[in-house]
């Protein structure tokens, strides 16, 4: 079975010109002699003319077995969220390497999980945690330093507290300054903003190769306020955004986190009905690996509950919101 | 980045965007990587380069860390509604930040903290203001004027200093712009067209519309709430603009509806407007205990991304509305 030409992540011109010369198939190209005189003079152009260049465009990704992954699931810890009940839906919590999105009516607690993931993240190994970095891609003006302060001061407590009792030394960097200074926020407004800021992601990434959370907050309000976006235009934005970040999140080890609204979808089929629905439409429930839903019960009483996921079927946990953060009833 | 870019030759990237038409950092976005592909002979490493080049442009200033955001200091700033227990329920005021909505039946004194806000923001900073004017935009009635007139004379002598009110009286009815708007198209020409314009010329830190619900709730049959949505989306969004832009607080008045759940009232307009909402605060009256009794009010935060959901018992006077401290 020989691979097009077309199938490769060229130039337009440079797909011409090599159809142009007769080159058709990858195997055209390339042999056991190395890259063909003619070609390599066509790929010239676009440094593209080694044979090392072309086996990297050419070459399968590398093949793990069920075996190595199920140890790796195994071994990789999640990030809490503080809340033993919603952990224990989630399987332990907000898993890494997959994209999990927050669905909720306002008030429900999605950018409140949001700001104590930012948190948790950073707990240090010695206590069974991650010990990354956070980063908070803050859409809708909803960061509030306030708060996250209030959050890292409660679960600084409660580590120093547990380190003293299990007598774990070296934690003295370890406080609510260090916690706010290993969170990267960028406010951005608009659809285009939101584009640029996944793209410049894996510099930030190299930069700080501690960084183990992506948090969007929220991913549906770029496009449910201002512009008019056309559905085709949505959908595709949202899939660059999705799997750009899920490409980050795989490579490098990374929890991805989204919010979204939900929305009054009406059925026609029967007059006057109307349901409600994570915003953003079916296409984004097909992309994300785990969608939990948010709801408030009254005041500071919350519910989630698990609409996808992998590991579990539909199954639910109260907690609510404290001055401290996310806590158990 | 560095390494790349000496890989490519800038000026032959830009020959090869002009020959596409691909004008700024917006329209190469747009693109896919897949998308420049097919724009002609732009190779993978200057196609990364240039995204990353645009989306670097787009991001001023980039990221910073929470401490650095922390640090700040125009980042939630808040106009004090001038009474201290109500300012501590709000954590200051209200929030320099998204949009507020401030919903209630009618009477409970929407209006009236409104008003009493538009005085307000014209105090210095150090005073709780924002030493600059305000832009009241009128759906339902007409402007209260009148009662504006009397809060001038009564509402300031609650304050600190009032030998340097006295002689700033008269300036603060020059600096409240009034705007009536009936219907939704008149809503959209305001916000898009003329508000731009007047704040880019006059120094204004709030804007109240009064009521966002008596534009959207009345013009629209049933069957077009799609496109009362679209309208809601725009408006909010230009609103939502303009606050970070200006750095200007927004507050929208909306009106409540009866509500099968656990409350009495929710506020009107549906999700399609609350997902527009950054903060929530709905205000109470319910009917006297006994006849020798007033009625009882009390303000309350729905939701808020940096609040508790409390509530606060208020009364209204001539001078304006203020909230009353709890006894135990």
């Amino acid at each position: 079975m020989f691979r097009p030409i077309s199938t490769l992540p060229l130039p337009a011109s440079a797909q011409l010109l090599l159809r142009e010369s007769g080159f058709l198939f990858c195997e055209d190209v390339i042999s056991h002699r190395g890259v063909a005189p003619e070609a390599r003079s066509i790929l010239q152009r676009w440094n593209l003319h080694s044979g090392e260049c072309w086996n990297t465009l050419t070459s399968p990704p590398q093949t793990l077995n069920s075996l190595d992954l199920w140890q790796e699931e195994c071994t990789s810890r999640s990030i809490v969220t503080w809340s033993k009940d919603v952990d224990s839906i989630l399987d332990g919590g907000i898993p890494f390497q997959v994209i999990t999105e927050l669905c909720g009516a306002p008030g429900s607690g999605k950018t409140q999980m949001s700001l104590q993931l930012c948190v948790d993240v950073q707990i240090p190994e010695s206590l069974g945690g991650a010990e990354g970095q956070a980063v908070f891609i803050d859409t809708a003006c909803n960061f509030s330093s306030q708060r996250i302060r209030a959050i890292a001061d409660a679960c600084c407590k409660h580590c120093h507290l547990l380190s003293r009792k299990n007598q774990i030394r070296d934690f003295v960097n370890f406080n609510a300054d260090s916690i706010l200074n290993n969170i990267h926020l960028i406010s951005i407004h608009g659809i285009v903003q939101l584009l640029a800021a996944v793209k410049v992601l894996p510099q930030l990434i190299e930069q700080h190769p501690q960084i183990k959370l992506v948090v969007i907050d929220s991913l549906a309000f770029p496009f449910t306020c201002g512009e008019t976006c056309n559905t085709l235009d949505r959908t595709s934005y949202i899939y660059r955004i999705l799997s750009d970040l899920q490409k980050l999140a795989v490579h490098n080890r990374l929890a991805i986190v989204i919010t979204n609204q939900l929305t009054t979808r009406i059925i026609k089929s029967t007059p006057n009905m109307s349901e409600l629905s994570p915003a953003l439409g079916e296409s984004l429930g097909h992309r994300v690996t785990q969608r939990l839903l948010l709801g408030r019960i009254a005041g500071n009483l919350k519910a989630a509950i698990v609409l996808k996921g992998n590991n579990q079927c539909m199954s639910s946990a109260k907690f609510q919101i404290t001055e401290a953060g996310i806590r158990d009833l | 980045m560095a390494r790349s870019s000496k890989l490519v030759n800038s000026e032959t990237v830009q020959h090869e965007l002009d020959k596409a038409e691909i004008k700024g950092p917006d329209a190469i976005l747009q693109l896919s990587d897949y998308g420049l592909l097919r724009v002609g002979s732009l190779g993978p490493v200057e196609i990364n380069w240039l995204s990353n080049n645009a989306a670097a442009s787009l991001l001023k200033p980039g990221f910073i860390t929470a401490l650095e955001f922390e640090k700040q200091e125009d980042n939630w700033r808040r106009v004090s509604t001038g009474c201290h227990v109500i300012d501590k329920v709000l954590g200051g005021g209200f929030p320099v930040r998204g949009i507020t909505e401030l919903s209630g039946e009618s009477s409970c004194g929407k209006t009236q903290l409104c008003l009493q806000l538009c005085l307000s923001v014209q105090y210095p900073i150090s005073q709780g203001g924002l030493d600059a004017g305000a832009v009241y935009i009128c759906t339902e009635d007409s402007f209260p004027a009148k009662r504006l007139q009397q809060l001038f004379t009564t509402y300031p002598q609650q304050r600190m200093s009032p030998s340097h009110i006295k002689e700033d009286l008269p300036k603060f009815g020059d600096n409240i712009f009034i705007e009536h708007v009936a219907d939704a198209a008149g809503m959209r020409q305001c916000v898009l067209g003329r508000l731009p314009k007047l704040l880019s010329h006059h120094s204004v830190k709030l804007i109240v519309v009064d009521s966002i619900a008596g534009v959207f709730r009345s013009c629209y049959e049933n069957n077009e709430m799609k496109h009362r949505a679209e309208d809601m989306r725009t408006v909010g969004g230009q609103l939502h603009k303009m606050a970070s832009q200006y750095k200007l607080c927004v507050i929208c008045v909306n009106q409540v509806t009866a509500s099968d759940g656990p409350q009495r009232s929710v506020p009107a307009l549906g999700l399609a407007w609350s997902n527009l909402v950054t903060s929530r605060i709905q205000m109470h009256r319910s009917e006297p205990d006994g006849a020798d009794s007033a009625s009882q009010r009390s303000l309350e935060i729905i939701f808020a991304p940096d609040l508790q959901p409390t509530s606060v018992s208020y009364t209204i006077s001539e001078a304006g509305v203020f909230g009353l401290a709890k006894l135990n």
